[in-house]
């Protein structure tokens, strides 16, 4: 695939063309030189005789060789000044054949020490070249490494990353980091810009995802002049990192090694800002959770407290005017205005505190296996005191398997569909409440009344929160239904209403449920 | 001796000053001498001092969770305790019944209710089989003869039907937790399994309950467990 060649490949491509040119320029330079050389010596070849000069040729050589020349030029260089040597000076002048012994030992031995000289040099030169070249790198490593470690922000990182990366490789720079959903993401930073890129960074992005075999790092590729790395940790790609390179052409191999290098560094940082954000969330959330809880708990027990005592010093003054017969005039009717009135504030307290649980997402579902049956006995005796005079019918699969489901919001929700059927049926009205399973997955469970039924169009906003239909009894502020809503949604599920075909109002609760079947003889 | 010293001792533990007047008028209005004590070591000290015959425990105590009162009392005394909190939820019910409270009422509760409970867990302790014959509505169980009958009519048990109902009829009026139940009737492995508690208590219903889906026996407590309801 074009997208996928590797990096290097197009690096020797590169550098080939660029290094026949410098070949060429220090062939030309040791010739030169060597012609110099050799006209000097012609002025002084009467005075020294013509064996000094094969030494002077060969300091020339060593000089040459302390330069920063290539081998095949010190050798090139060696060649020449043998054949001047031999053409020039040799007897018989003017010819290359060698006539005395001395003059051929003479003439290799030239010839050995020159090209051992020359590769002696040289290879010492590469050595230095490489520990410079490595100094290079590790200083640039290390200035990468010192500014990301200083930064405050990733965003300051990120910029000093491309800045640091642009002035070591003397190109243009762009990092961009892969949002949550594998987008760019809100990190991005470029240095060295002319212009704005034109890099497709999602394509770039994608495909190195592609070419990312699972448990291996998808390796850097080019694409449109731009040479593109994975920001990538063992997990995942963070993000990717561009580097201009039709410019200035390609990377070479040790290069290469160090894009790499910074592109680790600079994954590294990413990954540790991600964590540190993620833990400081992790922390923020907890706190938050804590200081809420501790304040419910204490508004729920300051508002609940007042209200026990106020309904259980009802309770007894009623038990202790029984006797009496109502002696004081009227002293029963009021007690009892107190008990309905604390009950009803109960009631309210509880709604309102249910709600801001739910509204604050303060809640934690505790799914048990239960039966529907007993969910709705609990239910129907929450609300008992309120369901006194109505007929409840219950219609209910005779097979009903067990369910899991948090057993506690389903009879608060069901409890308060009862009562608010019992709040808009007239006395003696039948509530019917009829129990089942859809696809063996979902629990519905549905409360209809003989009521009024809803009013046009207010089959949503009944939900709303202190929302109360115009046929509202008196006694409630609306919150019943809303409550019901929020279970729902905590548990997954969700409630409707409609009105019947008859008369009254339908409200059905639909819930995602574990279901277990088990065989009758177990 | 006067005629004080004859009557049940009860002692309260709560911090709201007004719950406890409260309970105290009720108490003493119920016959009982009672005693009361604003923190968790302040009621166990009383506990030690007053040696009351019941023990009425809120579970938010400035000083230690009521839980924790428990947790100490049970280390050397078996007086029966009604837990009386402002808590509604499940875990913290079972949590409290499994560290050996009695029972569990939350506030707000109706005097009576309270005064009915206290004399149900002091009438009977745990697991208590004195009787030979347990009788309750249409349900007569004599234990000697392992015979359980409803409305005249002798009833064919299984043995686990049967170690369920003599369970909870020795626990009458008192809930007892799932995890009890499985414990006793199944034995200690069991205590994770409450879904084939659900099943049993189903077949059991059916045989003894008039109308299963209306039992007038055996109550479900929501999440926590079963409780046999005390004879009018």
């Amino acid at each position: 695939m074009e997208t996928e060649r590797p990096a290097d490949t197009t690096v020797t491509t590169g550098s080939r063309r660029a290094g026949r040119r410098a070949a060429c320029m220090e062939l030309a330079i040791v010739l030169g030189a060597v012609a110099a050389v050799t006209g000097l010596c012609w002025l002084m070849r009467d005075i020294t005789g013509y064996w000094p000069i094969a030494w002077i040729y060969l300091a020339l050589i060593s000089f040459l060789a302390t330069q920063p020349l290539g081998y095949a030029a010190i050798v090139a260089a060696a060649v020449a000044g043998g054949l001047a040597w031999n053409f020039f000076f040799v007897p018989p002048v003017f010819g290359i054949r060698i006539k005395h012994f001395q003059d051929a030992v003479v003439f290799v031995t030239y010839f050995a020490v020159a090209v051992l000289i020359g590769r002696l040099t040289t290879r010492l030169r590469q050595r230095e070249l490489e520990v410079r070249n490595r100094e290079h790198q590790t200083a640039a490593l290390y200035r990468l490494a010192q500014g990301l470690a200083d930064s405050a922000s990733v965003e300051e990182a990120l910029a000093h990353a491309t800045q640091e990366t642009a002035r070591t490789f003397g190109t243009d720079c762009h990092v961009v980091l892969a949002g949550a959903d594998g987008r760019p993401g809100p990190g991005a930073a470029s240095a060295g810009m002319r212009g704005q890129p034109a890099i497709r960074w999602q394509s770039a992005l994608e495909t190195l995802r592609a070419a990312a075999r699972p448990g291996t790092c998808a390796a850097p590729m080019t694409m449109d002049g731009w040479l593109h790395l994975p920001l990538h940790t063992a997990r995942r790609i963070l993000g990717l990192m561009s580097l201009r390179t039709d410019e200035r052409g390609a990377l070479a191999p040790e290069e290469c090694d160090l894009v790499n290098a910074f592109a680790d560094r600079i994954a590294a940082m990413v990954e540790r800002y991600d964590l540190i954000a993620g833990a400081s969330r992790t922390k923020l959330a907890e706190e938050s959770e804590r200081v809420y809880k501790t304040v419910l708990d204490c508004v729920s027990h300051e508002l609940k407290t007042p209200l026990a005592v106020l309904q259980a010093a009802a309770d007894s003054l009623s038990a202790a005017l029984e006797p009496t017969g109502g002696a004081m005039h009227g002293a029963r009717e009021l007690v009892g205005e107190i008990q309905t009135a604390s009950s009803r504030l109960g009631r309210i307290v509880d709604g309102l505190l249910s709600m801001t649980r739910l509204d604050a997402g303060r809640y934690r579902l505790d799914p048990v296996w239960c039966d529907v049956d007993e969910i709705i006995a609990s239910a129907r005796l929450q609300v008992a005191d309120l369901l006194a005079g109505h007929d409840v019918a219950i219609k209910m699969p005779p097979d009903m398997p067990s369910v899991r489901v948090d057993s506690g919001f389903v009879e608060q929700a069901l409890a308060n569909l009862l009562a608010n059927a019992a709040a808009y049926s007239p006395p003696e009205a039948r509530i019917s409440l009829e129990a089942g399973l859809v696809d063996e997955a979902f629990l519905v469970l549905q409360v209809s009344d003989c009521g009024p039924g809803l009013p046009d169009g207010d089959t949503e906003r009944v939900f709303e929160k202190f929302y109360r239909g115009p046929m509202a009894p008196p006694g409630g502020v609306g919150l019943g239904l809303s409550v019901v809503r929020g279970l729902m949604h905590a548990l997954g599920g969700e409630v409707t209403a409609q009105n019947s075909h008859g008369q009254g109002a339908t409200f059905i609760l639909r819930m995602p449920v574990e279901v277990r079947r088990i065989p009758e003889s177990a | 001796m006067n005629s004080q010293s004859q009557r049940p001792i009860a002692l309260v533990v709560d911090d709201e000053v007004q719950i406890r007047r409260l309970l105290l008028m009720a108490l003493e209005a119920e016959g009982y001498t009672a005693y009361e004590a604003s923190n968790g070591e302040e009621g166990l000290r009383a506990v030690v001092f007053r040696h009351p015959d019941v023990i009425v425990l809120d579970l938010g105590l400035p000083d230690m969770e009521g839980t924790e009162v428990l947790r100490r009392l049970r280390e050397w005394s078996t007086v029966p305790v009604l837990v009386l909190s402002i808590r509604q939820d499940v875990a913290d019910k079972v949590q409290a019944l499994d560290l050996g409270a009695d029972d569990y009422l939350t506030k707000p509760f109706h005097p009576a209710e309270l005064a009915a409970r206290l004399r149900s867990i002091r009438r009977h302790s745990p697991g208590d089989s004195g009787l030979p014959v347990f009788e309750a509505g249409s349900l007569r169980i004599d234990f000697a003869a392992r015979k359980v009958m409803v409305a005249g009519q002798d009833v064919r048990l299984t043995a686990t039907e049967y170690a369920l109902l003599r369970v909870l009829a020795q626990n009458v009026g008192r809930v007892v937790t799932h995890r009890h139940l499985l414990r006793l009737v199944w034995g200690p492995t069991a205590e994770g399994q409450s879904q084939y508690l659900r099943v049993y208590m189903n077949h059991l219903r059916k045989r003894i309950e008039a109308d299963p889906s209306q039992p007038k026996l055996i109550r479900t407590e929501p999440g926590i467990g079963y409780r046999m309801l005390e004879p009018e």
